[in-house]
């Protein structure tokens, strides 16, 4: 029975194997083939298993490596729904597209890297995942191989990317060599004896971690690459990574740091919290400036990078739900939703407009209305506006810091909540755009319905979560939960 | 059960009508208006209903027992006189706007936020909690936003200020969309303060609830001594009252008021003067008596209640001053409102600085609701004397009181009690906030007051003057000789602000039989058990308070007099060659401008020279002058070569030269930038944690 836990994870791999060949299938008249399909219903059916599965039998299970507990099941949620909004998403930009199979294929796949990084327990696991996770993706942001910017962007992001998959196996072998394990529960209590003789290469070790997960997570200085990927990606693609591969990072740099390295005696959530504040900060300053709405989109995902980094800053003991990574977990199930549906709001306006530089949003409540509502309430939800589902996130995350036993967790929280503030110039700035400005054209502009419908779906989930956020927290708090419960005893 | 779900419904009907309105309006326009007014309606008899019927307490279900959350409605005599006040003049503001919004456009979207503007107010006003007190806070903000941009092609004459109106070369122009902005961004910054302090507060009592606040006030345990011992008990006081200094515009975030006006007059009388430039004045008479408690076992109450009394006089003289210029009869009102505040904020202040808490305490509460009444008359009134004249420039009136004897009459009666002469509600009012800052020893909070009594007649006065008597400007003559003349409102507009008018004179002549049952009655909420305030309320001697309203009256009538002497009967030319003192205040005392160049210019200039400087790299920039040169020599080779036809910049031609060009790009170094940023962010982490960290 014990195998059933594995659903989600094959699922994914077989509908995954099957989606490229089905590619080449299709009914007798529809253009769309049976990929998206096949892709759909291979999400469907994990996303379900997940569901189920974190119902029935939350206590954990392991497979070696693989641990299958709330954690995983909460991210292999998150993650499922964010892959589900890009497939729908993607049915109407890949419409015309060719080569419908592979791409569905690798999106399946890069989905199982995802959640299997969620589930490992083990680096070298990690690792394949990680390696799984990222290498589809270059193709995918590569994937209109006669735009140049789409090519361009696949460079940057694969060398960038190459660098921080080395970068880990780096510093996957130095704790190697300090521990002689790769397990992370082996590897905590080996840690939580080492003589200070291996410090120096225990520190160089977590400096390498960060840094390599920060370039998925968008951690400034390592961020540079998202502007120009997400902007020369296929727009949903730009979803796919903004949303999908950083919440992964995320989950392999919650498990690596709070199961493994938590035991070094080495100050990380300071330099976690440094690293947040640039971030944030950063972000926020950037976006202000930005031209382009996918600029300005990453721009703000690198801003949320740092409020969820807040949770990785903020220590706690064991014997009580840490109320700080609680609410980075939710706001890694918020963020999700909301930057999902940004980019796909984003979808919509480019393919109907075909640029997507912040003068065309002028007016734009007057010609895609239903766009331009949920753009508002997605970035009010990103501003954390209450009551939409950011909110409550960010109280958690906020409050969280403030309960920190170091002293400057107080100023976390501060610098968190100006850049908060801060943050609403430019999110209402295009809310002022859409609504206020005069349109140069005011030619009412048909919006593609299978979009609205991700759309709708993703506002009506902010709403929800926002008004009655208590089913979420007490999820992501069995989810940090058992995260804590990963720890070997 | 029964009772408390009506409580709930108070702020509930409305938000569900603003759903429903775009409902209506499909049906058809004349439903979507009535449907509108009658939720309102709804909203006021739910709010009597719950005053008389419904018991005191605190109405809670639960919310997010996780985060040991719950939402709740109180029901005290606070949230009960606030949200009555709310609930009724919306009501007439709302039949008001039936009238004065025929024909315009976006009518949809005005209902909406109407709506959503006083149910967001009503939950900010019964919340039992800082958290939804919180959304409602928000969500006001967010409707006061939508509403002044309301007119958002930004027409010229929806504009505010006059045209070429500069100061130290910032414009003092507002269009509609620029002044929602403006409000917008100004009073986030109060709301970021008060977000803090709600995090702080939270964050040590683990609670948002008020009555849970109260009584976790007592012993070394409680929030406000965990909070005191971190030296954070006073700073968190502080903080909070920052949300209430930019929501009720008071120094220094004054600023976004006046060019809020650019709003319809239904707007700005409910919205900017009755009731959200309230919720400040509310906050703090909520939270007021709780930090009181706090922050005396502490002795530092002085400190912060100082803050806000001194900030209310200041304020109330320096808006006061500003109306006194102003061309504007809006901006009149709306400089007269920020100051009619500041005598709110002082006397909430002395509260704290006297023996009495509760008479400084009432006199702040009983002047927010003489002013709401006689305002948004005034407010009403004003619209529909602008529409008549087709200006919003005072010059551009005059001599109007002939041909409307009704609105003049009622926008005297108004005046009457903004400028406090007795009988009229406003006399007994502001007499109360200048006693009690007198008898709580404050003399010079009790002469800035004064003075700005003194201002506040001729302000009026010279309102009143210009607009109403006096002859008819030039502009009124060319209307009439073009067959416009000036005539009454109709009837859903003329009674709401004559009622609130009548209204306003009803409150004063009555005002010595209901002040002493009211004041008891807000009293009863400061039950000994739970906030031990110094409570007993000792009237003074007869001769003193005698003394004290004959020479406030006396003041504010020589005010009056001087206005009458400059203003009444005379044809008003506004002057662009000012005297110092005038261009002084006319300028806003450069507040405004100052403001931008730090605040707006500097912002941005801050940001562009992080954003180049730090994110791009100055390394960046000086590679991309090179790369530019490259680039643009390939773009034209590329062109060249292949001959495309279609041309658009965004398309390049041949997968030889598109493969040459990103090669090119990338050799030109952004990667390697990208690469050199990813070295120096390694180098400067290790650093940190060998050095810093690793030190330990």
């Amino acid at each position: 029975m014990a195998l059933l836990s594995l659903t989600p994870f094959l699922s994914l791999a077989v509908f995954g194997l099957l989606a490229t060949p089905a590619g080449f299938l299709r009914f007798r008249k529809s253009k769309l083939g049976l990929a998206p399909f096949v892709c759909i219903l291979g999400l469907a059916i994990a996303l379900v298993s997940t569901v189920w599965l974190g119902f029935t039998s939350p206590s954990p299970v392991s497979f070696g490596g693989l641990q299958v507990d709330l954690f995983t099941l909460f991210f292999s949620g998150v993650l499922l729904i964010v892959a589900i909004f890009v497939t729908v998403a993607s049915l109407q930009n890949m419409r015309e597209d060719p080569n419908k199979g592979p791409f569905f294929g690798l999106l399946l796949l890069s989905t199982l890297g995802m959640i299997v990084l969620a589930a490992s327990m083990d680096l070298i696991l990690l690792y394949v995942a990680w390696e799984l996770m990222s290498i589809p993706t270059y193709a995918l942001t590569a994937f209109r191989k006669k735009d140049p910017n789409s090519n361009e962007a696949a460079m940057k992001f694969f060398v960038l990317s190459a660098l921080s998959s080395a970068l880990i196996v780096y510093a996957i072998s130095l704790v190697f060599g300090i521990t002689g394990s790769t397990g992370l529960t082996a590897i905590a209590s080996s840690l939580s004896t080492a003589g200070p003789d291996v410090r120096p290469f225990g520190v160089l070790a977590i400096v390498l971690f960060i840094v390599g997960f920060g370039v998925k997570m968008a951690v400034v200085p390592f961020h540079m690459w998202i502007p120009d990927a997400f902007e020369g990606a296929p727009v949903t693609i730009g979803a796919f990574l903004a949303s999908g591969a950083k919440m992964a990072a995320f989950a392999a740099a919650f498990r690596v740091f709070i199961v493994g390295i938590f035991a070094f005696n080495v100050d990380f959530y300071s330099t976690f919290a440094i690293v947040a504040v640039v971030t944030m900060s950063v972000g926020n300053v950037a976006a202000l400036m930005q031209k382009s709405f996918t600029r300005l989109l990453a721009y703000s995902s690198i801003a949320q990078a740092g409020y969820i980094l807040m949770a990785l800053a903020t220590p706690f003991t064991t014997t009580s739900v840490p109320l700080g990574l609680a609410g980075g977990l939710f706001h890694v199930l918020n963020y999700a939703i909301l930057k999902t549906a940004a980019f796909i709001a984003a979808a919509a306006v480019a393919t109907k407009l075909s640029v997507t530089d912040l003068d065309s949003f002028n007016g734009l409540s007057r010609r895609m209305p239903q766009t331009s509502l949920s753009i508002a309430v997605i970035f009010l939800g990103l501003a954390g506006v209450p009551p939409l589902n950011g909110f409550f996130s960010k109280v958690m995350l906020f409050t969280g810091s403030i309960y920190s036993p170091y002293s400057w967790g107080g100023y976390l929280a501060l610098a968190a909540l100006i850049n908060s503030g801060f943050s609403m110039s430019y999110y209402g700035w295009v809310i002022k755009r859409m609504y206020f400005d005069e349109p140069g054209d005011e030619s009412r502009i048909p919006e593609p319905r299978i979009y609205m419908v991700v759309l709708w779906a993703a506002t009506i989930l902010i709403f929800v979560i926002g008004l009655y956020p208590d089913p979420w927290i007490r999820l992501v708090q069995s989810a940090a939960a058992a995260l804590v419960g990963s720890r070997g005893s | 059960m029964a009772s408390s779900l009506i409580a709930w419904l108070i702020w509930v009907t409305p938000l569900v009508g603003a759903l429903l309105t775009p409902l209506f309006a499909k049906m058809h326009s004349r439903v979507r208006d009535v449907a509108a007014v009658g939720f309102t309606f709804a909203a006021a008899l739910l709010a009597a209903i719950t005053a008389l019927m419904v018991s005191a307490g605190d109405y809670t279900v639960s919310w997010i027992p996780s985060l040991n959350i719950t939402a709740g409605v109180l029901v005290d005599p606070l949230s009960l006189f606030m949200a009555n006040i709310v609930a009724w003049i919306s009501l007439l503001i709302m039949i008001y706007s039936v009238g004065y919004m025929k024909g315009e456009f976006g009518l949809t979207r005005y209902w909406f936020f109407m709506n959503l503007f006083i149910g967001n107010m009503l939950l900010l006003v019964l919340a039992d909690n800082l958290l939804m007190m919180f959304f409602g806070w928000e969500g006001v903000g967010l409707c006061s936003y939508a509403l002044i941009g309301h007119f958002y092609r930004d027409e010229p004459q929806y504009w505010v200020g006059s045209p070429g109106d500069k100061a130290l070369d910032v414009s003092e122009e507002y269009s509609p969309s620029k002044a929602g902005m403006k409000a917008f961004v100004m009073t986030r910054i109060g709301d970021i303060a008060l977000l803090i302090a709600i995090f702080l507060i939270y964050a040590f009592a683990r609670t948002f609830n008020y009555n849970q606040l109260v009584t976790q006030l007592g012993g070394s345990g409680s929030w406000a001594a965990n909070l005191a011992r971190l030296g954070l008990l006073l700073p968190t006081a502080l903080l909070f009252f920052g949300g209430p200094i930019g929501k009720s515009a008071q120094f220094p975030l004054q600023e976004w008021l006046p060019d809020a006006m650019t709003g319809p007059a239904s707007v700005s009388a409910l919205i900017h003067a009755a009731t959200m430039v309230k919720a400040g004045v509310f906050l703090t008479g909520r939270m007021g008596p709780v930090f009181f408690i706090a922050l005396s076992q502490f002795n530092q109450v002085p400190q912060f209640f100082g803050v806000i009394a001194w900030i209310g006089a200041f304020t109330a003289l320096l808006a006061a001053s500003q109306a006194a210029v102003a061309r504007e009869i809006k901006k009149v009102l709306a400089y007269s409102t920020v100051s009619q505040i500041g005598y709110m904020m002082l006397a909430l202040g002395i509260a704290g600085l006297s023996a009495n808490f509760l008479a400084g305490y009432t006199a702040g509460l009983f002047h927010l609701l003489s002013h709401a009444v006689f305002k948004a008359s005034l407010f009403l009134a004003a619209g529909w004397v602008l529409h008549v004249a087709e200006s919003r420039f005072m010059d551009e009136m005059g001599g109007l009181a002939k041909a409307m004897r009704v609105t003049s009459a009622s926008m005297l009666l108004a005046g009457l009690s903004l400028m406090g002469i007795p009988p009229f509600s406003g006399f007994w009012t502001k007499d109360a906030i200048l006693s009690v800052s007198f008898l709580g020893g404050q003399y010079i909070l009790y002469g800035l007051a004064l003075a700005t009594a003194f201002i506040t007649g001729f302000y009026t006065v010279r309102m009143l003057g210009i607009t109403l008597a006096g002859k008819p400007s030039k502009h009124v003559e060319e209307l009439t000789e073009g067959g416009k003349h000036p005539h009454e409102a109709g009837f859903t507009m003329l009674i709401p602000y004559l009622l609130l008018a009548i209204g306003s004179l009803g409150l004063g002549l009555a005002y010595p039989f209901y002040s002493g049952p009211l004041t008891t009655y807000l009293a009863s909420a400061f039950s000994a058990t739970v906030y031990k305030l110094p409570a007993a309320y000792t009237p003074t001697s007869g001769l003193t308070d005698l003394l004290l309203l004959s020479v406030s009256t006396v003041v504010a009538v020589m005010g009056g007099v001087v206005g009458y002497l400059l203003y009444f009967r005379k044809r008003y030319e506004f002057r662009t060659d000012m005297n110092p003192v005038q261009r002084f205040l006319y300028k806003r005392w450069y507040l405004d401008a100052i403001y931008y160049k730090v605040f707006v210019s500097g912002l941005l200039a801050a940001s562009r020279g992080l954003y180049t400087y730090v994110e791009q790299g100055i390394w960046n920039r000086l590679n991309n002058t090179i790369a530019r040169d490259v680039m643009d020599y390939s773009r034209a080779s590329d062109q060249l070569d292949t001959q495309v036809v279609d041309r658009a910049a965004n398309e390049v031609a041949s997968y030889g030269s598109r493969l040459s060009n990103f090669l090119r790009r990338l050799q030109s170094g952004v990667t390697e930038q990208y690469i050199i940023a990813f070295a120096i962010g390694i180098i400067l982490l290790l650093a940190y944690m060998l050095f810093v960290v690793g030190a330990t």
